[in-house]
Order: structure tokens, then C-alpha cells, then sequence
């Protein structure tokens, strides 16, 4: 039976020198897979993103990832032992469950982040066109998708965002239906602010429009951006057309103050306004959060937000975790049971063997009958077979559900009972013993 | 008779199961329960719009009792909540709608025990126009209370920059919490006014008297008023949010109360 075998190296074993060197994205060989079957492999698979590199095989025993290991090491141009220190690795069952939790992202760095998932998918997609994954390593795959789909529909795990650009725009989403169309301000430069304006504009369909103390350097960044440069001296005009105000200047007094926003909702007629103000000192007055319709968020609410998230996300993990526990072991039966399958292939050839021959021998006996007859003769020997095959293949899968110990020995005793290994039978069940 | 009671309980079922799993169902990841709740919601309310037409076509509108036209009341209530989440696609209204169903179908029905006599009067269908006006614009004035009681609660979170439970996460933006209460009063407060001037001209046909001063007739003054301001300040002044969201609930206690004053005093709309 074969086993499976994954060995690994990610942010937590290996700085990002090590991971590098060691990267395998890239070092295709033309239409040839870096770990490609050979030898005790006998299917593979590789993944390899800027936080892990890690590779994934299936074989008959331990040489499978020895082999692995020297065939990863040798395209990378280095000597094995240099990369064990490095290196994870789990056999079996526990292979299983790192697979899921890799693609349920609770191994990942920044706990249920999406991308990894993706990055599975497109190592899957690869590893099919290679032809280097079969039976086992498809199905370990596709457990591994949907394990990650039922973690992000029955969890919260990656709901929130931990980031604080994202949970501006989350914060955005949960004050306007949609963001599409509205009026994005950035008041000032910065990288988080315009990480934060990059993403609220990103595939959301918002107008960004920029404004500075000193317009060049707002035509520079409106040009950055494919915005519109605004003067700063008319920041109060901006602000009556703005949904969404991203401030991060360097002013040491605030610049929006709780009256000049008193105006600009007047002429607002109330529509709502959301102001994040990065800068510090502060840009915006805290007072005009107080103002109806104003949402008001300064880079710490913002880092309180992000880090409320985080800590919802590792309660979130103990609930996945369980449905990863969960699907592990369905697929570790699934995998048991595949040892299974040569003595109930052996069992069913030998009862329509014997079928066959019992057919043939009552047509002989009988003489010439229609095809309706025969084709009757034959189903009804099939429902035979059928039935009386049931007992023991159940009985063979419960005693491997009870363990694979039980279960081979289940195996045993089926194949002596059939005699399944068409071994010579003396005439006397025990010869060796004295009759009483 | 056996027609009416059997339809009650398969209705009261329906509508119970459709509560149960809309509730449980508030939770992430159990978009298939809200979905089933959804129907047996739907159901319900097909077997409710039915057996509310076997009522008026077999009925006479003087043997109407109180529970029926409560039964109209939250017939009209649901409607405007299932057209909100089907056509306006405010699925947070689904999980309100069987509870807030249930509910009412169950006071219904405790209230038809108290069977009060229609006065043949009232029949005809202008005063279908003064029940029906009234009855959708409470409709549209509970659609929007429940909207203006989730925008404080969401608006409360966002401006005390409060952590989101799991509940919070499945609703929507407040915008859309504002959205329905526009609606309610854009579309409540004509229809609260047709009710109201429909029921004066009609009472000076019957009586010869457009006004008398009789203690539901006095609130209802005092609900329109109130409606007219929040109308006015909704769409000339251009309020939103939290002032609209409490003048909205203000309003429908009003009518709540303008409901229930029926059952303590002694008047001409005692029978409801």
C-alpha cells in the first residue's frame, strides 16, 4: 500500500534567505516537473509561495521522501543534508491533516488569508498537467478544497479583516451598500493611506480624487493613481463632494474641524461621511466623530479594530480546526480502505468465475435456450453474486474503520476462507491432527 | 369551520418552523437553513393570503371580527416585508419576517376569541380603502422601526468603534437600514394620510360629522403630525440616520398605541 509523505519548509523553519534558495517556483525544466514520478515516487506534487515550499509525494515506504528530499535539494543545487535542518515532515495520516490546514489557511502567517488556497489551486492545476497526480493525491487535493470551503463557510476565520487598509474598506462596506461610485478624498501622502485609497478603489468601482498642500505633489500622485488632483486651499468644497476621506498629513493643528464638517454635512444633506485620518498628529478633530452621519476612524481605532479581528480569528481556528479533524479522518478511512481493494476485486472475480462455470455447465445439461432465457439465467446468477458478497465486504470495511491492524487480518481471514491465493487444500482441514 | 382551523395550524407551523430556522439560521455558513426557512415562510404566507380570500368571499364584511382584521393587519405587515427581501433584495427583513409573522398570526387568533362585531355600517369597499391604507402604511412603519432599531444598534458599533458579533457581520450596511426607513415613510406617510382622510369624508357621508374627537381619532391626529415632520424633515431638510431612525420608532409606538387603545375605550372603531 502506498503511503504518503510531505516534507516542508515555511516562515517558521526557515528565513526568507533559506526559503529562496530552496523556492521551487520557476525551476521547471521545460515540459518537465522539478519532481516528476520517478523511481519510488509514484505521484507528487509541489507547492511553493514566499511563506512555504513544500513538497508532496506518494510511494511505497520511507525511500519515497529520501528521494524527494535529494531530487528537491539537487534542483535547487544543493546537497540534501543542507536543506533537512530546514525541513518539516509528516507521513501519513498527519501529511493529511497539514494538507488541510494548509489549504484551510491555518497554517499560514496571517491566519485565514485567502490567498493560499489559490496558490493550492494553481499547484494542483500544474501537478495535473504534469500528469504527476493520481488517485490518491487528486482526492487528498480535492478533500483539501473543500475542507478549505466548509472552514469559510461554517467559520468566521477569514471574515474579518487583519490588515488595516483592508478593515478600512471593511469598515467601508458595513456604512455604504456599495462602494461603487463614491467619492474617494486623500488628503495627504502616505503608504497607508494610499495602500488604503488603492484598495477602496480596487475592483470597487470608487473615484478617487487627491489632494495636497502642494499641488505638484498631488498632480505627481493623482497621476500614480489615474485620480484627479484637487487645490488644497478648496478642501472644504472637496469634502462636501467626498463619501470617503483618507487624511495622513504632516500638519501639526488639525485641518477639519468640527465646524468646517458641521457646514460640509449641511451642504451634504446628511449623506454619510467616513473619515479615516492616518496622521499623526491628527488631522480631523476627534470631536467630529460626535457629528450624525460622520464615521470617524483614527489609525489606532483602526489598529484596535485589526487587532479585535486577529483575536476572533484564533477562536475562529478552534472551530476549524475540528472540521479539518473531521475531514482528516473521513479521508484516512478512505485511504485505509484502499488496501482493501485487491481482496474484494479477488472475491468478486472468483464468484463470477465460479458463476460463469456453473452457467455453462446447466446450458450444456439443458441444451440450446433463447436469449431472453440466458440473458435472465445471468442476471439472476449477478444478483447471487451480489448478495452474497455483501456480508463479507461489509464486514471487511467495519473491521478497517475499527483499524488497520483489524482490518488486515479481516484480509486474511477472507482470502484463507475463499482461498482467494488459489493455494493447494489437502483432502483433511488439519492434517496434522489425530483423529478421536 | 374545520376548513379555517386546519389552515390555522398548517399556517401557524409553517410559520413557526420558518421563525425556528431563520433564527437559527443567523449564523455563518448556514445559508441552506436560511434558505429552507425562507420557504416554509413563503408557504405559510401562500395558505395565510388564502385563507384570508376564503374569509372575504364567504364572510359578510359585518360578521368581520377583530381577529380577522388583525389578521389582515399582519397579512399586509408581511407582504411589504417579503416584497422588501425579494424585489428590494433586503435579506435581512427574511429573518425578521416569520418571527414578526408568527407573532402576530398567534394575536390573531387570540384576539378572534373577543369576537366583535363588525356594525353593517362599515361595510363597502371605501372603508376597505380606510382599513387597507392604514393597515399597509403600519406595515411600512414596522418594516421601518425594525430597520431604524438595527441602525442605531450597527450606528452605536461604528461610532464607538465596538467589536462586530457574528450577528452583525450577516446584516448590512447601515445605508440600507436607512434605505427602509426612506421608503417608510416616503410610501407610509401618503398611505397614512389617504387612510385617515378617507375615513373623515366617509364619516361625514354615514354620520354627518368628519370629526368626532373620539380617543383613537385624537391620536391619530397626533400620529399624522408627527409622521407629516418626519416626511417633511426626511425630504426638504434632507434628515438621515439617527434622528429619522428615532422619530421613525417614535411614530410606530404611537400607532402601536393607537392599536391597542381600541381594546380600553369605548368608540366607534371598537371594533378594531
Amino acid at each position: 500500500m502506498h503511503q504518503l509523505y510531505l516534507i516542508g519548509l515555511n516562515h517558521r523553519t526557515a528565513d526568507l534567505a533559506i526559503r529562496e534558495r530552496f523556492a521551487l517556483a520557476g525551476r521547471e525544466c521545460g515540459a518537465c516537473s522539478p519532481l516528476a514520478p520517478q523511481g519510488a515516487i509514484v505521484e507528487s506534487l509541489w507547492l511553493s509561495t514566499c511563506n512555504r515550499v513544500e513538497v508532496l509525494v506518494c510511494g511505497p515506504g520511507e525511500e519515497t521522501w529520501r528521494q524527494a528530499q535529494e531530487a528537491w535539494a539537487g534542483i535547487c543545487g544543493a546537497h540534501a543534508c543542507e536543506l533537512e535542518s530546514h525541513l518539516y515532515s509528516y507521513c501519513g495520516e498527519d501529511a493529511v491533516r497539514h494538507v488541510l490546514r494548509v489549504a484551510s489557511s491555518l497554517d499560514s502567517l496571517v491566519l485565514g488569508e485567502p490567498q493560499i488556497l489559490g496558490q493550492l489551486k494553481d499547484a494542483y492545476r500544474r501537478a495535473v498537467d504534469d500528469n504527476t497526480v493520481k488517485l490518491i493525491l487528486g482526492r487528498l487535493l480535492h478533500k483539501a478544497f473543500m475542507t478549505a470551503k466548509r472552514v469559510r463557510s461554517e467559520t468566521a476565520l477569514a471574515s474579518a479583516a487583519v490588515s488595516i487598509s483592508y478593515a478600512a474598506v471593511a469598515l467601508a462596506r458595513r456604512i455604504f451598500d456599495s462602494l461603487s461610485g463614491k467619492q474617494v478624498l486623500l488628503i495627504g501622502a502616505g503608504e497607508m493611506a494610499e495602500l488604503a485609497a488603492a484598495h477602496l478603489c480596487e475592483g470597487q468601482g470608487a473615484l478617487l480624487a487627491v489632494t495636497n498642500r502642494t499641488f505638484e505633489r498631488a498632480f505627481a500622485l493623482a497621476e500614480r493613481f489615474k485620480a484627479k488632483p484637487l487645490e488644497f486651499e478648496q478642501l472644504q468644497e472637496h469634502l462636501e463632494q467626498a463619501d470617503i476621506v483618507i487624511s495622513s498629513t504632516g500638519a501639526p493643528e488639525p485641518i477639519i474641524s468640527r465646524e468646517m464638517m458641521r457646514a460640509v454635512m449641511k451642504k451634504r444633506k446628511n449623506k454619510p461621511v467616513f473619515i479615516i485620518d492616518i496622521a499623526v498628529p491628527r488631522d480631523v478633530e476627534e470631536s467630529v466623530g460626535k457629528l450624525d452621519n460622520v464615521y470617524l476612524y483614527a489609525i489606532d481605532d483602526l489598529s484596535a479594530v485589526v487587532e479585535e479581528n486577529r483575536a476572533a480569528r484564533r477562536d475562529e481556528a478552534v472551530k476549524a480546526e475540528a472540521i479539518v479533524e473531521e475531514e482528516c479522518i473521513r479521508f484516512c478511512q478512505w485511504l485505509r480502505s484502499l488496501s482493501l481493494q485487491p481482496a474484494i476485486a479477488d472475491l468478486v472475480c472468483r464468484a463470477e468465475r465460479i458463476a460463469e462455470e456453473e452457467l455453462a455447465r446447466t446450458l450444456r445439461r439443458i441444451g440450446p435456450v433463447s436469449d431472453e432465457m440466458r440473458s435472465a439465467l445471468e442476471a439472476m446468477l449477478g444478483g447471487v453474486i451480489k448478495k452474497l458478497n455483501h456480508a463479507p465486504i461489509s464486514y471487511l470495511k467495519r473491521r478497517f474503520n475499527e483499524g488497520e491492524e483489524a482490518g488486515l487480518a479481516a484480509v486474511g481471514t477472507l482470502r484463507r476462507v475463499f482461498n482467494l491465493d488459489g493455494e493447494e487444500l489437502s483432502s483433511t482441514p488439519h492434517p496434522g491432527r489425530k483423529r478421536s | 369551520m374545520i376548513f379555517s382551523d386546519l389552515m390555522s395550524f398548517l399556517i401557524i407551523l409553517l410559520y413557526g418552523l420558518g421563525a425556528f430556522g431563520s433564527l437559527a439560521g443567523i449564523r455563518p455558513g448556514k445559508e441552506g437553513l436560511r434558505r429552507l426557512a425562507a420557504l416554509l415562510t413563503l408557504a405559510g404566507f401562500c395558505l395565510h393570503t388564502l385563507l384570508i380570500l376564503v374569509l372575504l368571499l364567504t364572510q359578510n364584511m359585518e360578521d368581520l371580527g377583530r381577529g380577522c382584521l388583525l389578521q389582515l393587519m399582519s397579512w399586509c405587515v408581511l407582504l411589504v416585508y417579503i416584497a422588501g427581501w425579494r424585489f428590494l433584495k433586503l435579506s435581512f427583513l427574511a429573518f425578521s419576517a416569520a418571527p414578526l409573522a408568527l407573532i402576530l398570526y398567534v394575536a390573531a387568533l387570540g384576539a378572534g376569541d373577543a369576537q366583535v362585531v363588525l356594525p353593517s355600517r362599515f361595510s363597502g369597499l371605501f372603508f376597505l380603502l380606510h382599513i387597507g391604507a392604514f393597515f399597509f402604511s403600519y406595515a411600512f412603519l414596522a418594516a421601518g422601526s425594525g430597520a431604524a432599531l438595527l441602525f442605531l444598534h450597527m450606528e452605536h458599533k461604528l461610532k464607538n468603534r465596538l467589536a462586530f458579533s457574528e450577528f452583525d457581520r450577516e446584516l448590512p450596511a447601515i445605508a440600507t437600514f436607512d434605505t427602509v426607513n426612506r421608503l417608510a415613510v416616503t410610501i407610509g406617510f401618503p398611505l397614512f394620510t389617504l387612510g385617515l382622510v378617507s375615513g373623515f369624508a366617509w364619516a361625514r357621508g354615514v354620520w354627518g360629522s368628519t370629526v368626532s374627537f373620539d380617543p383613537k381619532e385624537i391620536l391619530s391626529f397626533i400620529i399624522w403630525f408627527a409622521y407629516a415632520v418626519l416626511f417633511h424633515q426626511r425630504l426638504a431638510v434632507g434628515w438621515r440616520g439617527r434622528k429619522t431612525a428615532w422619530m421613525l420608532l417614535f411614530v410606530f409606538a404611537l400607532s402601536l398605541a393607537s392599536i391597542g387603545i381600541n381594546f380600553f375605550t369605548d368608540s366607534h372603531h371598537r371594533f378594531f
